[in-house]
């Protein structure tokens, strides 16, 4: 499982815990960028390919993040996780509009990121 | 006169398209017809009434059509009936069967209509002679027909082709004279009278049909048969030679055998008709003439026969057209009405003609659209290899259907389903285009908005499939860690009733050791030791009230106090517990007035005794511990629904912000006030949560300054709910448990004649014993009594069958007994019992009921 995950998430002890919580599931090489615009610009260059984003971010909503990669912001487009605290099925139809792959809970164990994490890189 | 006039022509043929397709022809040329369809039956036809011509299938059923032309060229009455026969074979190839059969004539079936018809013109014109002759006996005695000798003029520019055509027909025996041109030619004619003429159809000077025209000018030379020889078997050069009135032809690239067989073929045709003008000449004049008039008149007879038939014909063909015109007149209305639109193009895909629809659909004028090559609707939507495909079809003569994204004159786009095809003429080649379109720009439309729809919805149902899955993973959390909490809080709940438990035993022991010093049991003490003993044994009191009440309110919270309800009178327990606790002497030793003021004597409730008792003292002593001067005043009322029981005091009230945390654990008020007044700070709430289990509600009224005012609400049942409510709430949970239970009603029948020997109070004292004893017998907790009106008592008892039930029955009647008796009171009083159980005795608790109350209800 050599695959390149970005995390655009802002919250510092959110990254600590999903850095673990990922690499005891195996995957090691896992970027992490606390803005959206800063994501996309370190997505340009890492090539990642699968980013993960929270839907609350300063700046640039984790929606709109997405939806400019969709619109081709990175080559090749990566897959996308976006990823929430707050779940909302119009939340979860607007990521879907915007070109997520996957809508998932932020739980405390990051149980259920890990298992769609798993699902959108097999496929 | 036409060479087809009146002449009869006979088909032998067995396809019935072929058979029309020719009939058709021929009738169209004037000729009589009759088909037949085998030779039996042409055989048959031939004989009634012998044609002119015949027209033979080769292939026939039964009977082939070689065969069938042996027969009649075998029969002297009708072999000079030429016989031309259909063969399936390609071209010219030779047919040595059909010359050798004596066949005048054969042609391919699948040559033009018009180049047989010709032939059969040809033939006719040999015969038209014999024609009049055909009624007459003309036989020709069965011989040998010898064509050697006979003269044969030959005239080619070709002498190569000459030289060799003479050689071969020398061969055969014929003589044969050979010319250049066509001057030779005539004079050879004049000279020689020749049998055959064979002209070359093209020359350097005359052409072979002028030749051919000059010589049959001359009427001596009329009946010399000329046949052509045409460079190639095309079909405008054999047109040609019949044209210029050749008896036949034949072309030069053929096998000479063949140019051998049709001279045969010829030159016995011709012996045939110079035995028939033989014939003729030996007839007398007078014969002659009367054979001549006879068959004119037959001839006139027939013509006016075939006017009238033509006549009918024409009227049916008029009549015909009339239905014709009426359905290209329905047809163009269709047309024209059509809801679709109709475009007609030329080859070159101009437009001759557009419907209505399509005008009011494009928005171009007729005018505009005639002309147009349909590209201009062109959207551009659609690629070049879309339309080379569609031309590729409908050229290939294929139907073409499929959609086009077009244009408006308004430049508006709309889609249409087409279907192009091609329209041929009678010759099968493509006139014209015909585009049917429908327009199907609003179907689309639907459609394009379906499939947006069908993702909208799948975006949607997506989306509440994440929401929903997220939610019920966070509900699983959720549920995991309030299994972890309902652990921690059982935890704490065993842990304060073991601490509580396990404090007793200790206290119990230091009060006791406390209270001998006091009491001087070890020795004298003086004054200031017993003050501080006296405040340790308060203090003691106090944590001993204190870890009852965490007891208390620790099985409250952990829901694990049972009411054990019954039927009593709450005057005289409020009365007794006054009288008890000799509440009366510590108002009064305090200056505050306690008085009672009851609705009634007696007012019913259906509670737990103890608890109504704890909640009464606890309601006074906290209005004591508050009440410096005034009174006190324990209040019951009894309404309809419910029984309101109040403790209003005069004391110094309670502040507003404290009055809404007065039922909270712990919160005490007035902690200065010293000792003595101190409580657990657990009272009140005990009381709140015990007035709730039995279903009723407590509230405070206060003013500060003024005084408190508790109250209290408890619920009132009629007897029967009680009653019904035990039984089956006891049913329940033995259907639960799936175990027994069982009902036990008690009945004490007091004996009408001796109850005037005692009063009402005593006689009401021994019910109450009674009923007593019968509780007492009762030794688990699970077990109840409910008494009814004094001389009724319903026990309900859980896990007890109905046998099980009788024992306990016995040991009650025992112990009453043994009360009875020692009271005297045997004869007094009747106790009678009655069980029911479930499930024995019902699955119900309706069932239950009825048993116990055979009536129905309660009323005795």
């Amino acid at each position: 499982m050599n695959q390149k995950i970005l995390i655009i998430e802002d919250d510092e002890q959110d990254q600590k815990i999903m850095k673990r919580v990922l690499i005891s599931s195996g995957f090691h090489e896992i970027l992490f960028s606390n803005k959206g615009e800063a994501g996309i610009e370190l997505a340009k260059t890492e090539k990642p390919d699968l980013v993960i984003i929270d839907t609350i971010l300063p700046g640039m909503s984790g929606f709109d993040v997405c939806q400019r990669i969709t619109d081709g912001a990175i080559s090749p487009k990566p897959k996308m996780i976006v990823m929430t605290g707050f779940i909302d099925a119009v939340d979860a139809v607007r990521a879907r509009k915007c070109g997520a792959d996957d809508y998932c809970a932020k739980t405390s164990d990051f149980k259920s990121l890990v298992e769609a994490i798993k699902n959108c890189l097999n496929q | 006169m036409l060479v087809s006039e009146n002449r009869k022509i006979l088909i032998i043929e067995d396809s019935p398209t072929y058979q029309r397709a020719l009939a058709d022809e021929l009738v169209s040329r004037s000729y009589d017809i009759i088909c037949a369809n085998s030779g039996e039956e042409g055989l048959e036809l031939i004989k009634e009434n012998p044609p002119d011509l015949i027209v033979l299938d080769v292939m026939l059923p039964q009977i082939q059509g070689y065969p069938v032309c042996r027969l009649i060229k075998s029969n002297p009455h009708f072999r000079h009936i030429p016989v031309i026969i259909l063969t399936l074979l390609e071209g010219n190839r030779i047919m040595p069967e059909a010359i050798e059969a004596g066949a005048d004539s054969f042609i391919n079936k699948q040559a033009p209509m018009s180049l047989i018809v010709r032939r059969i013109d040809a033939l006719l014109k040999m015969s038209i002679a014999a024609k009049l002759f055909w009624q007459e006996e003309v036989i020709v005695e069965e011989e040998e027909i010898s064509l050697a000798g006979k003269k044969i003029l030959l005239m080619d520019d070709d002498l190569t082709y000459l030289q060799i055509l003479k050689r071969e027909l020398v061969i055969d025996g014929y003589q044969v004279m050979d010319v250049t041109t066509g001057e030779q030619c005539f004079e050879k004619v004049k000279e020689e009278m020749p049998d055959l003429i064979l002209l070359s159809l093209e020359m350097s000077d005359l052409e072979g049909t002028d030749v051919c025209r000059e010589i049959h000018k001359a009427k001596r030379f009329y009946s010399v048969p000329v046949l052509m020889l045409t460079p190639t078997d095309s079909r405008e050069q054999i047109i040609r030679s019949f044209e210029a009135g050749a008896n036949d032809c034949v072309a030069k690239t053929d096998n000479l055998k063949l140019i051998k067989l049709r001279i045969i073929s010829i030159l016995k045709r011709k012996y045939f008709e110079e035995e028939m003008r033989k014939v003729r000449t030996q007839l007398s004049g007078a014969e002659m003439k009367m054979i001549i008039a006879n068959s004119e008149k037959e001839i006139q007879k027939q013509f006016a026969q075939q006017l009238e038939e033509k006549n009918k014909l024409l009227e049916k063909e008029i009549a015909e057209r009339q239905v014709a015109e009426e359905l290209s007149r329905k047809l163009s209305r269709a047309v024209e009405q059509s809801p679709v639109t109709v475009v007609v193009t030329d080859t070159e895909g101009r437009i001759e003609y557009v419907n209505p629809k399509f005008i009011q659909l494009t928005g171009y004028a007729y005018e505009e659209a005639l002309g147009q090559n349909p590209r201009v609707f062109k959207s551009g939507e659609h690629s070049a290899l879309f339309y080379k495909e569609l031309w590729e079809t409908i050229t290939a003569g294929k139907e073409w259907r499929g959609e086009f994204h077009n244009k408006k004159k308004n430049g508006e786009l709309y889609w249409e389903f087409a279907s192009i095809s091609p329209v041929r003429n009678l010759n099968g080649e493509i006139t014209h285009y015909i585009a049917v379109k429908e327009d199907i720009t609003e179907r689309k439309r639907a459609e394009e908005e379906l499939k947006r729809s069908k993702t909208e919805l799948e975006t949607q149902a997506w989306g509440l499939q994440k929401a929903n899955d997220s939610i019920k993973m966070l509900y699983k959390q959720l549920e995991e860690r309030n299994k972890e909490l309902q652990k921690l809080d059982i935890l704490k709940s065993e842990f304060v009733s073991t601490v509580s438990h396990e404090l007793r035993t200790p206290m119990a022991i230091i009060r006791e050791g406390v209270s001998q010093v006091l009491e001087g049991i070890l020795g004298d003490i003086n004054v200031e030791q017993k003050e501080f003993l006296t405040i340790s044994l308060e203090n003691i009191d106090r944590l001993g009230r204190i870890i009852n009440d965490l007891l208390d309110i620790s099985k409250l919270e952990a829901g694990r106090v049972e009411l054990r309800r019954e039927w009593f009178d709450l005057v005289s327990i409020v009365n007794d517990a006054i009288k008890n606790y000799k509440l009366m002497d510590k108002a009064s030793a305090k200056g505050v007035e306690l008085r009672t003021k009851f609705s009634g004597e007696r007012i019913e409730v259906y509670a737990d005794r103890d608890k109504l008792i704890q909640i009464i003292m606890n309601l006074i002593n906290n209005a004591l511990k508050f009440t410096e001067e005034g009174f006190i005043e324990v209040a019951v009322e009894d309404c309809e629904d419910r029984v309101e029981c109040k403790v209003s005091d005069t004391g110094r009230g309670i502040s507003e912000d404290d009055l809404q945390h007065i039922f909270v654990k712990f919160r005490q008020f007035d902690r200065k006030d010293g000792p003595g007044k101190q409580g657990t700070g657990l009272g009140l709430t005990i009381c709140k949560a015990l007035v709730e289990l039995h279903g009723g509600t407590m509230t405070v009224d206060s003013k500060a300054g003024v005084g408190t005012t508790f109250r209290f609400i408890l619920p009132e049942y009629s007897m029967e709910e009680i009653l019904r409510e035990a039984i089956s709430s006891g049913m329940k949970e033995a259907e639960k448990l799936e175990e027994a239970f069982s009902a036990m009603l008690m009945s004490i029948d007091s004996v009408e004649t001796k109850k005037h020997l005692m009063d009402e109070a005593t006689y009401n004292e021994h019910l109450q014993q009674i009923g007593k004893i019968a509780y007492h017998v009762l030794r688990r907790s699970s077990d109840k009594a409910i008494g009814i009106g004094g001389c009724k008592l319903l026990m309900t008892l859980p896990v007890t069958n109905g046998r099980q039930a009788l024992i306990v029955q016995a040991r009650i009647e025992e112990k009453i007994n043994e009360y009875l008796e020692k009271e005297a009171l045997l004869e007094h009083f009747k106790v009678r019992f009655s069980i029911a159980s479930y499930p024995s005795d019902g699955s119900s608790s309706e069932a239950l009921w009825n048993r116990l109350f055979p009536g129905g209800g309660l009323a005795e």
